[in-house]
């Protein structure tokens, strides 16, 4: 190759290096973004989810799997624990933390062993927490998805405990969310108003 | 300068005269209506699926365009030697590469431009009260695509055969959407794996950075920001041309 | 430029080919050696067998190709430099055009990238259309286009920006009597008008009607350079010439 196209070819070269340092200062600058996602919740799903993550599309991969929630919900299968074609999901294992980090929401999703790895094998809709945190987990701010299922969980199933989970799960990616506190005020005082009941005798 | 607005023009005209890129215009425009559907499956949140099917599937096809465009326009060119007759013309290589990249963008925008005038007909039917941010997140989008097309271009320009060049394009949208998610590991593996993951992310193009789409309810969502995204993708496109210029000026027919 | 430097000037020129295929580097002898002086006004054709390396010299000097050693000038510019490159017009051996558009299309196309200006474009595409007889047929798109056509359209945007130089590669392969005494005639008529010719080929009677001077490539050398008086008057003189010289190359070659 001449003289005069190899210095053109470093040249550019040199250029382009230059550009893309500056580029990466840039990049190093503050802007919006979700936490990384670590991994995905639901096996099932699991393939779609990174394949939205994979695609930038994490509020899409949210709506989708609100849609998901939605047609999990309304399900007849789902709703009769007995019914003989009740689906039953497998749930990723959450590992419990070592270093007892306080960020980790704590899922004991199942036990080793049973057939779909949940532990509440009789109970309507058993995986509707799995279900709300999947799509919380793309989307940390999708607050409709998070009052869905805590709403359901703790008004319609009376599963208070799994209702605030949802809602703790949803305050660490929103926490100036002010109704996530309100619902979280409904169920505890839903939660203490049955507790003073007399019981019949 | 007129020279590249000439191979920008016909560069454009290539791209609309082939059927495989009307092909896929249709199909976004079809993918589009499908998010009717979706929607209707979501309930109260059916125009926020709606508004967000239509944004990533535009964004998807802009893709879909931009790196089939750059594979063919490119290695194909090159294979049936009509570039001969450019070369022996008195213009400096690299205003090649440039016309043949804005003319690529120009097509790929005009495509998006089209689904994105559907999309948000669709949107305005169901109701839908225009939000400021949305309007952002769109030229956010038609950054992404340019630097995807500056990208597809440099890998059509270094791999001889265009499965690879498309590939290796294919590969970097995903990487650069990753790319916080390789920090985060790297972050984990220790002091020379974060060095390693960091001069990895520097060279993949950051497209978290550019995508508003997905971000515009997320606090700090601003213009300040998205001044800094399109600065980032201004430096990085031109990166990328500085070194196609570079691979191409070195090449023989 | 002044009319003393040479239209095209060729210095100890040598092209090696170098593929790597999985590690390995093979190499081929493109062109080796060849210094040679065309000057302006002149026809100069270029004769050898196939592989000879008469397409190789001849992408050398539009800058296609860059060369091993030696250079090549082309009216005292680097060849492949824009002031080289906007005083040669080139037609290949098999043209390459985009098939969707038209005669017309094509050459505003290339006009425009060669520097022609706006409101000249038109009236000079005309003007080249009627040289080559193809004002009829240039709003037609180029796939229908029969050989002889794209040929000359070919050789319309060779003569668009009206260049000094006219490199042509194989200009009469393929075609037929009436179209080789056509391109014969538009040759001869640009050389006319004090244009430099260079051309290839492998017809030997073509060459001996047009040239003043030819090159003989024997295995990518230029073994013998011979003027027309020395083939002038003698029917087949310049076909003995080539056959003996090609012959004479290879033995060469051989021991």
């Amino acid at each position: 190759m001449p003289l005069s196209r190899r210095s053109d070819f470093w040249g550019w070269v040199l250029g382009s290096l230059f550009l893309l340092l500056g580029a990466w200062f840039i990049s190093r600058k503050p802007y919006p973004q979700f936490p990384p996602f670590e991994r995905p919740l639901m096996e099932l799903y699991a393939a779609q989810d990174m394949g939205m993550v994979l695609n930038g599309a994490r509020r899409l991969g949210a709506d989708l799997a609100l849609i998901q929630l939605m047609q999990y919900y309304g399900s007849a299968e789902n709703a009769n624990p007995h019914h003989p074609r009740g689906r039953r999901r497998k749930t990723v294992e959450k590992p419990h933390d070592e270093d007892g980090h306080e960020e980790h929401v704590h899922l004991h999703l199942g036990s080793e062993g049973t057939a779909d790895a949940t532990n509440r094998p009789f109970q309507s809709f058993p995986q509707l927490l799995e279900y709300t945190l999947r799509g919380g987990s793309l989307d940390p701010h999708f607050h409709f998805l998070f009052l869905f299922g805590s709403g359901a969980l703790a008004f319609n199933l009376n599963r208070g405990d799994e209702a605030m989970t949802a809602l703790e799960f949803g305050l660490r990616g929103d926490p100036s969310f002010w109704r996530y506190r309100m619902y979280q005020g409904g169920i505890a005082y839903r939660k203490i108003r049955k507790s003073k009941k007399p019981s019949p005798t | 300068m007129r020279s590249i607005l000439a191979i920008a023009r016909y560069t454009f005209l290539q791209q609309f005269r082939n059927r495989l890129y009307l092909v896929v215009v249709l199909f976004g425009l079809l993918l589009v209506a499908a998010s009717l559907l979706f929607g209707a499956l979501a309930g109260d949140q059916e125009v926020r699926v709606i508004l967000d099917f239509g944004l990533v599937t535009a964004e998807i096809f802009g893709l879909a365009t931009a790196v089939f465009g750059a594979v063919t326009l490119v290695v194909e060119e090159m294979e049936s030697k009509t570039i001969y007759l450019i070369l022996t013309r008195p213009l400096p290589r690299p205003f090649y590469v440039l016309g043949r990249f804005l003319g690529l963008l120009l097509a790929v925008g005009a495509s998006m431009a089209v689904m994105e005038v559907f999309h948000f007909s669709l949107l305005f039917m169901k109701g839908w009260t225009p939000d400021p941010a949305v309007f952002a997140a769109l030229p956010m989008m038609g950054l992404k695509i340019m630097v995807m097309t500056a990208l597809s271009l440099l890998c059509s320009l270094t791999f001889t055969s265009a499965p690879t060049a498309t590939v290796f394009s294919i590969l970097f949208w995903v990487l650069g959407h990753f790319g916080n998610e390789i920090r985060f590991m790297a972050d984990r593996a220790g002091q020379w794996a974060k060095v390693a993951g960091e001069l990895f992310c520097a060279v993949l193009p950051n497209l978290s950075l550019l995508n508003a789409r997905d971000v515009i309810d997320l606090p700090g969502f601003g213009l300040t920001p998205l001044l800094y995204g399109a600065g980032y993708a201004l430096l990085y496109t031109l990166a990328c041309l500085a070194l196609s210029a570079a691979l191409f000026s070195k090449k023989e027919f | 430029m002044g009319d003393h430097v040479a239209a095209i000037s060729i210095e100890g020129l040598s092209k090696t080919y170098r593929r790597s295929h999985l590690g390995r580097v093979k190499t081929s002898l493109g062109v080796d050696g060849i210094t040679l002086s065309v000057q302006q006004g002149e026809v100069f054709g270029l004769l050898g067998l196939n592989g000879s390396g008469k397409t190789t010299t001849i992408k050398l000097m539009l800058g296609l190709l860059f060369p091993t050693a030696g250079h090549v000038q082309v009216f005292g510019f680097p060849a492949g430099s824009p002031e080289a490159k906007r005083a040669v017009g080139f037609l290949p051996e098999i043209p390459y055009f985009y098939k969707y558009l038209s005669g017309r299309e094509v050459l505003r196309f290339y006009g425009r990238l060669s520097g022609i200006p706006e409101k000249a474009i038109s009236a000079r595409i005309e003007e080249v259309l009627a040289q080559v007889r193809m004002t009829a047929n240039a709003g037609r798109a180029m796939r229908e286009y029969s050989k002889g056509m794209l040929q000359r359209i070919t050789l319309a945007q060779a003569m668009l920006h009206d260049p000094r130089l006219m490199v042509l590669d194989e200009p009469v392969t393929g075609l037929d009597p009436l179209g080789l005494r056509e391109m014969r005639e538009i040759i001869h008529g640009l050389n006319q008008k004090g244009k430099t010719i260079f051309f290839s080929s492998h017809s030997i009677s073509e060459v001996e009607k047009l040239c003043h001077r030819v090159g003989i490539l024997v295995s990518g050398r230029l073994a013998r350079v011979v003027n027309q008086s020395e083939w002038a008057g003698e029917h087949g003189r310049l076909e003995e010439i080539f056959v003996s010289t090609v012959a004479s190359g290879h033995q060469k070659a051989f021991s």
